[in-house]
């Protein structure tokens, strides 16, 4: 049964692009966090839970995360309406 | 003021067409340096696909290029880069630098295409023909790139 969407919750757009986005399967979907906010580690543990499709990439030591389209590199919060995207080591024009 | 043009799309581009453009933007030029890169055969490629991150593949050009007005005094900037599907032969890349001498546009044109091939967002896939059978496989980063980029770091 689908649990409805509350005020405490937060909705994430979770991107998967070049390499990754074949080995997830799809590029873009929306989740929802039971939480108005979360922290981008947290955040990891949960996605390992949810989109077991996305093991491999979780698991690279080569992924980059954007988070609104700025690579993060330290603990960040992520917040209600945030894009948080998974980058295969950029190949340049 | 300084003009600038960055743009991503799929079609093919007019260099002439952008270079007269550029041109007529800016005052007293003295240099336009103008580079196309072209989708080469190397070892059976036959297609080349480009994907970008909308939003993001943007800001990385526009940094790219603002480094590069900070570097030299450029007076006009032009960055075309395709995106999709691309086949061999076909330009991939337009970067036309205009200055007021010619050492600061060729210096100009070539950081924006050495800064592209290791900080703009884009990933590359390889259609080839192997043994008879079309294979695609995801370009990696090449050491040379890296190498071209870093030797700019020296002089930033």
């Amino acid at each position: 049964m689908q649990k409805n969407t509350q005020e405490s919750d937060c909705q994430l757009t979770i991107r998967f692009l070049g390499s990754y986005r074949e080995i997830v399967g799809w590029g873009e979907r929306t989740i929802t966090i039971s939480k108005p906010a979360i922290r981008l580690s947290q955040l990891l543990v949960h996605l390992r839970q949810v989109l077991p499709e996305g093991a491999k990439v979780f698991a690279s030591r080569d992924k980059l995360i954007a988070v609104n389209h700025e690579v993060i590199t330290r603990e960040c919060t992520i917040e209600a309406g945030d894009e948080v995207a998974f980058l295969p080591p950029i190949t340049g024009g | 003021m300084v003009f600038q043009h960055i743009l991503l799309q799929q079609r093919q581009f007019d260099q002439n067409e952008e270079a007269k453009t550029q041109l007529q933007a800016i005052n007293n030029c003295g240099a336009m340096v103008s580079f196309s890169g072209y989708v080469r055969a190397d070892t059976g490629v036959k297609e080349l696909f480009v994907e970008h991150y909308p939003g993001m593949t943007e800001s990385s050009l526009a940094r790219i290029v603002e480094k590069a007005k900070d570097m030299w005094p450029v007076l006009g900037v032009t960055l075309i880069h395709r995106v999709g599907a691309l086949f061999v032969g076909e330009p991939i890349v337009l970067v036309i630098t205009s200055c007021s001498h010619r050492q600061d546009a060729y210096n100009a044109n070539r950081f924006i295409m050495d800064s592209l091939k290791t900080d703009a967002v884009f990933w590359k896939k390889e259609t080839m023909l192997v043994n008879g059978c079309l294979e695609s496989c995801w370009v990696e980063s090449t050491n040379s790139d890296i190498r071209a980029r870093r030797e700019w770091e020296n002089i930033s």
